[in-house]
């Protein structure tokens, strides 16, 4: 991405983003936010961790952040999406990333958190979401994301988790949700990241995959998620990091796809949305940060496009014990 | 999250107003799940909070608990009905409102897994798919045209499809049809091609009445000639043909195989009076129908004894298709007939075919020499099949040194 830019090329702004996201944080009261209360685990994610991909993370109290988080935990270990509610493992891959965000995976009793995680995982290798039993391969990548980031990946059959993800291949090189289900990019993201962290990216039809993902990008330069659909700024993430991990992401245009997500962000108010002109919100606002950080703007931190938070967090959690 | 407006806010007081009245639903739900209160009231109440927020998954796991403490398997059969009814209800007033809640869609599945089997009306669920797929969306907010089949798209409704499809054991045959019925509303529906391409593979796989490889390939190259011819424009009957013709390629490939012992070599049996070694066919497709009556051994080793194959694969079935088949040729320097020093083992290979159709272009034969050379030492120019290496005369030895040597260089691994 050159640095050069023309009076009419727009450019991030971070400095709008930040304040966009401290504000929703404030705003807990707003019938867009009462709504999405049982996901506030996700939110926060999202928030703190484009926070600190534009390095602000300095600007939330840690402290305030880990006890809400902390209260979220269920006796089973898993946690829930805000405080009273069910236990889930969507939102205990989000604590656990946000805790890692914070360099305070420590507070943490591992083994019981990894026992609730690996023990969703059923007899034919596939993850449940939470006791009621929904298995979706969404699932089989937060299980090997939580427990390789908890460095107990050993609690699970990996081999077995593998070959489910393997069954959910399709004829056109994508994944689905479950056996047959048809390809899309966010599941797609999800089985080529289980396989990237499990060393296993060999069962990938990398030049079909490919093919499939770079045919996403449409003429405005954003990525849809599937043939025939609108483009949408959150797969700037889904597409891009899949490319990227199975090196294929010369295959779009990297420049055109940047010029798309600074056009959905909201220049006044801060914050982007699935497409110019349409509302913002801290899901998009994270998907089109992300986005820009694996195309290499400049001023944002890398992300690690398989554990999905900043590259030198992963170091940290790989390097030390 | 997606699709409104950057400039459609609402009246302020109006969704205060909205967020109080969600604010107070969401607690008084929360203080009945804690405390396990299933009376009709509060389960009435689960209800209104899904209509609103058909996201809300703890309300859908209170429902769950809700349902199994009103039934068990002793209950009365127009009792489990109703709550099932019931149950539908309130998933399909969530779906109204999102047609892509993960946990409405799959609080439908768990109803119907759990106490389907009870359900008087099950025969109905997959007309139900039926129409809402159909539907065509004709809301003001639809701006493009296309959108209109988005119902099509939605592939909640495809896995749901799916499971039904399995509970009710409706036939793949029957779903193509379905599929040729959405094809002729709308072309450019991916997830229809998509059903089309597993269902196919399945009924051919399965060697189904009318679907054998080549002439269902024939057939559905010339059925997505329609699609293209009608909307070249539109990605997703591309798609489809680009798989067809992958599996063309396929079809079209002789079947090649390679075997251990390979053609022309020297086994020397030494160590023992009597044993047995692997004779290994290797496919470069998975095959079925490896057997004594397909694969022949012409040498006075065997005696009368058939040979049993086994694929090698994780599945012991022998009936499963395999690259790698494994029979053991036996010897036994006891018999009278293995007195000779040197015998000749004549294999030949026919009628074996790949899942893909493929198949062996000619009766094939390979030959190789087993000596006999119990109590002697080993001779130049033979591969040891109990040894390895060992016995590599020096220009291989060579050969394989200089190999070594390049990785000490390099430092390879």
């Amino acid at each position: 991405m050159s640095s050069t830019s023309s009076s009419q090329m727009v450019q991030l702004v971070a400095d709008k983003h930040v304040r966009y996201i401290l504000m929703a944080e404030k705003k807990k009261e707003s019938f867009e936010s009462v709504v999405m209360d049982h996901l506030r685990m996700n939110g926060a994610y999202w928030g703190l961790t484009t926070l600190d991909l534009l390095d602000k993370l300095g600007c939330v109290s840690e402290e305030e952040v880990i006890s809400w988080l902390m209260t979220c935990q269920h006796e089973s270990g898993g946690f829930a999406g805000n405080t009273g509610h069910d236990p889930h493992i969507l939102y205990t891959l989000s604590a656990v990333q946000i805790l890692a965000l914070f360099d305070k995976i420590n507070i943490l009793d591992i083994g019981k958190v990894s026992s609730y995680v690996a023990k969703l995982q059923n007899e034919d290798g596939s993850f449940s979401g939470d006791m009621w039993g929904e298995i979706d391969t969404r699932f089989s990548y937060i299980a090997i994301c939580c427990l390789s980031i908890l460095k107990c990946l050993d609690k699970i059959n990996v081999e077995k988790a593998v070959k489910y993800i393997v069954s959910c291949k399709n004829l056109d090189g994508g994944f689905g949700c479950t056996p047959g289900a048809e390809s899309h990019a966010g599941q797609i993201f999800c089985c080529v990241g289980a396989l990237a962290i499990t060393g296993s990216l060999h069962h990938v039809d990398k030049d079909s995959l490919g093919w499939w993902l770079c045919e996403r990008q449409l003429k405005a330069g954003g990525l849809n998620g599937r043939p025939e659909k609108l483009a949408d700024v959150c797969y700037s993430w889904w597409v891009l990091s899949s490319l990227i991990m199975i090196d294929r992401v010369h295959w779009i245009d990297k420049a055109k796809l940047v010029k798309f997500i600074l056009d959905c962000q909201d220049l006044d108010n801060g914050g982007i949305s699935d497409r110019p002109e349409d509302a913002v919100d801290i899901f998009h606002t994270y998907f089109g940060v992300a986005g820009l950080s694996l195309l290499e703007y400049p001023g944002v931190k890398v992300i690690d496009p398989a554990y999905a938070l900043p590259v030198d967090v992963v170091n940290r959690i790989i390097f030390t014990k | 999250m997606h699709g409104r407006g950057r400039n459609e806010a609402s009246k302020p007081e109006e969704t205060a107003a909205k967020a109080l009245e969600l604010r107070s639903l969401q607690s008084q739900f929360m203080s009945n799940h804690h405390q396990k209160i299933y009376t009709q009231e509060a389960i009435q109440l689960s209800a209104k909070l899904l209509g609103i927020n058909p996201d809300a998954y703890t309300a859908w796991n209170y429902r769950k608990l809700a349902l199994v403490s009103r039934i068990n398997d002793d209950s009365d059969p127009s009792l489990v009905n109703s709550i099932i009814d019931e149950e539908l209800g309130v998933v399909k007033k969530a779906l109204d409102r999102n047609p892509k809640s993960y946990e409405a869609w799959y609080h439908r599945n768990w109803v119907l897994s759990k106490k389907g089997r009870y359900y008087t009306s099950l025969e109905n669920e997959l007309q139900l798919l039926n129409d809402y797929q159909k539907q065509q969306l004709v809301n003001d907010y639809q701006k493009q045209d296309d959108r209109k089949h988005d119902n099509l798209r939605n592939f909640h409704a495809w896995n749901y499809r799916r499971f039904v499809v399995e509970l009710t054991e409706t036939s793949a045959e029957d779903e193509l049809q379905y599929t040729n019925m959405i094809n002729d509303i709308c072309f450019s529906i991916y997830s229809v091609w998509h059903y089309r391409s597993v269902l196919v593979s399945s009924l051919v796989a399965k060697k189904a009445d009318g679907f054998m490889p080549k002439e269902t390939i024939r057939r559905e190259l010339d059925y997505v000639h329609n699609a293209i011819f009608t909307d070249e424009v539109k990605q997703s009957g591309w798609f489809y043909y680009l798989w067809l013709l992958d599996q063309t390629v396929k079809m079209e490939t002789p079947l090649r195989f390679s075997s251990w012992p390979s053609d022309g070599s020297i086994i020397t049996t030494f160590c023992s009076e009597f044993g047995s070694f692997p004779l290994i066919l290797y496919f470069d497709q998975a095959v079925s129908g490896v057997s004594s009556s397909t694969v022949t051994i012409d040498s006075e080793l065997n005696g009368k004894e058939d040979l049993v194959w086994e694929p090698v694969s994780d599945n012991k079935n022998s009936q499963v298709d395999s690259c790698v088949w494994v029979a053991r040729l036996k010897f036994d320097s006891r018999e009278p007939c293995f007195s000779r020093k040197e015998y000749k083992v004549k294999v030949s290979l026919g009628g074996i075919f790949s899942s893909r159709g493929c198949n062996l272009t000619a009766p094939y034969e390979f030959v190789f020499t087993v000596l006999n050379t119990v109590g002697e030492s080993s001779q130049q120019g033979i591969v040891s099949w109990t040894d390895g290496f060992d016995n590599w005369d020096d220009a291989q030895s060579k050969y394989l040194n200089s190999l070594i040597a390049l990785n000490a260089d390099t430092g390879f691994e």
